[in-house]
């Protein structure tokens, strides 16, 4: 089986690393839609429609509602990526660490992949990418 | 065929194009530039970069033009105060400081009630105001003697620097330090001092309580001395004139003015004077203006000829006084052979006859041996603004912003130039860079010496404007 290719670009998430290294495949798009979902819309001057700031949803009182609407945003913003044909999300809240973990699914051009972020009031963390 | 600009000289690429030409440096060393996205850090420190060279390339016109007169200049009114860049151009290109602003200087009387005083007025121990936003402190001490008809007249001078200090007289009428009894005002004395052109010793001297206002000149016809010589006399800076004959003194009807004359005078001299005078002794001055400065930097060249031209005599002007002579107007004579008068105002009001006397030996150094460039004090011309204002209730400081901004721009018009009703309008109003007013709400029928509803008015050849503003400010 072919490497799907969803590009190559730098392997930066949040903190820049000491030194630079290259992300590829499915790796590389994760990488992307972490960004993505850490990014307060508005805030790309290139892209003033990028952008959906899961770190807002631990900054206000987190209702079942709530969540079921950032599940769909959350879907609908990592669709907006080019590469993406179909994504879901789910979300999951830990009270005891006040910090929630997304599990999405991506459905695209060179198939199907899930990757699992950590997110609590400051930080965005990509923590498992698995095809 | 047009000349072509600096801004079409020089194209400074927009972020965009410098984005276009980096990508494009990208590609050819490989770079995966089209697998980046939105969120892409690659396309975040470009996007950063050519941001930041796209500000850079606005500046190179601005740099560009810091070895050029007229673009340091920059596009704003011709009596807008130089521009720093300008300012930077003259000194280090033409060795020419631009003049700085000075403070106004002025005759102010205290006078003392009955039952008060005496006081012993130290040298800045008082303030007082004309109500407008200008203060000035007393820069002479004396002795306040008590009671009634005690006054001590002595020099005044404002405490920031620039025209708008220069007010009208009879105006400084608050005293800020506070003396029981005791009253400030800045009267105008009956006559200006006289200014004398020519070479005669002889003396014209002004006397009269209460003169009518007129820009007199008294011009010897016939040499001789007083008695002998014959003399005309103008009554508005030299249009008109009556010939006099030998009288001596002589009232002219109407005028409440005698003038009397002494010594030897020469055919030809002139002697210049006002009624009524200015409380001003020292005009206050702006920065020098954009129109002033640049016509200096560019006639440094011109000046190094043998053959003075127009704008060289201007410079003089200029020079010869830092900062009181900001409007000249040089013509050839028109009976006098190689004669070139050179009329001259200062920011506010005709020059003094020291400044003129001062601005004639500055160029007579200078001037060729077979030139006779004489210097000429211009006449004044009342100009009385009317008309009605409306502005926003509370707001009021709009009356006194606006008619300085007004009378600011009357006193920057030429000899003999014209005041547009629309830009005393316009000034009035204050339109914001959305056309939105903010300062009056309305403006109307203003009329310019009762000349008619929106009527610009010429002012008399070799005159300056005396202007008068009585714009009714409304707050509504």
């Amino acid at each position: 089986m072919a490497i799907p290719d969803y590009g190559t670009g730098l392997a930066v998430v949040s903190d820049w690393p000491l030194r630079f290294t290259y992300a590829s495949s499915f790796q590389n798009l994760a990488n992307n839609l972490c960004r993505r979902l850490s990014t307060p819309r508005g805030s790309l001057a290139w892209d003033l429609n990028c952008g959906w700031d899961m770190r807002a949803l631990l900054r206000d009182s987190l209702t079942p509602s709530a969540v079921a609407a950032a599940q769909s945003a959350i879907a609908a913003e990592c669709e907006k990526d080019p590469r993406v044909n179909a994504a879901s999300c789910v979300l999951t809240f830990i009270p005891q660490a006040s910090m929630l973990t997304a599990t999405i699914s991506i459905t695209g051009a060179q198939g199907p992949f899930a990757f699992v972020l950590s997110v609590d009031a400051l930080t965005v963390a990509l923590i498992k990418v698995a095809p | 065929m047009s000349v072509p600009s600096l801004s079409d000289l020089l194209v400074s690429p927009t972020q965009d194009e410098w984005t276009a030409i980096a990508l494009a440096q990208l590609q050819g060393k490989n770079f995966p530039t089209t697998d980046w996205s939105s969120t892409s850090p690659e396309l975040a420190m470009l996007l950063t970069d050519t941001a930041c060279l796209a500000d850079q390339s606005q500046q190179i016109p601005a740099i560009v033009a810091l070895v050029l007169v007229q673009y340091a200049a920059g596009n704003i009114a011709p009596t807008a105060p130089a521009s720093l860049a300008l300012q930077f151009v003259a000194f280090n290109w033409y060795e020419i400081e631009a003049f700085q602003p000075t403070a106004t200087i002025g005759t102010c009387a205290l006078s003392c009630a009955t039952a008060a005083g005496p006081y012993t007025i130290a040298v800045n121990q008082l303030l007082a105001t004309d109500g407008a936003g200008n203060i000035y402190t007393n820069t002479q001490g004396g002795t306040l003697t008590a009671g009634s008809g005690g006054i001590l007249s002595g020099p005044w001078q404002s405490q920031v620097a620039g025209t708008a200090a220069n007010v009208a007289n009879s105006t400084i009428t608050a005293l800020l330090t506070p003396l029981p009894g005791v009253t400030i005002n800045n009267p105008a004395p009956p006559f200006s001092p006289v200014s004398h052109t020519g070479s005669g010793t002889g003396t014209v001297t002004p006397s009269g309580a209460t003169p009518a206002a007129h820009s007199w000149i008294v011009r010897i016809d016939t040499s001789g001395i007083a008695g002998t010589a014959t003399c005309s006399y103008s009554l508005d800076g030299g249009t008109g004139w009556t010939s006099e004959g030998t009288t001596n003194p002589f009232t002219p009807g109407g005028s409440g003015t005698t003038i009397t004359l002494a010594g030897t005078f020469v055919a030809g001299d002139r002697y210049f004077f006002s009624a009524p005078g200015s409380w001003i002794t020292t005009a206050g001055t702006d920065v020098e203006s954009t129109q002033s400065l640049t016509a200096r930097c560019l006639a440094r060249w011109p000046a190094l000829a043998s053959i003075p031209t127009t704008s060289v005599y201007q410079s003089w002007a200029y020079q010869s006084v830092p900062g009181q002579i900001t409007r000249v107007l040089i013509e050839t004579d028109p009976s006098l052979a190689a004669t070139v008068n050179i009329y001259c105002a200062g920011p506010s009001a005709p020059i003094t006859g020291a400044q003129q006397n001062a601005a004639q030996a500055y160029i007579d150094v200078r001037a060729g041996l077979t030139d006779l460039p004489v210097v000429l004090i211009a006449g004044s011309t009342g100009v009385t603004i009317t008309g009605t204002a409306t502005y926003p209730a509370g707001q009021t400081q709009i009356p006194t912003q606006r008619n300085a901004a007004i009378n600011a721009y009357v006193n920057t018009i030429i000899m003999g130039g014209t005041i547009e009703v629309a830009i005393i309008e316009a000034l009035a109003l204050a339109l914001n860079a959305a056309g939105v007013p903010t300062g009056a709400i309305n403006i109307s029928g203003v009329q310019l010496n009762g000349g008619g509803v929106g009527v610009d008015l010429v002012l008399p050849a070799h005159n300056v404007a005396n202007v008068t503003n009585s714009i009714s400010w409304v707050g509504v």
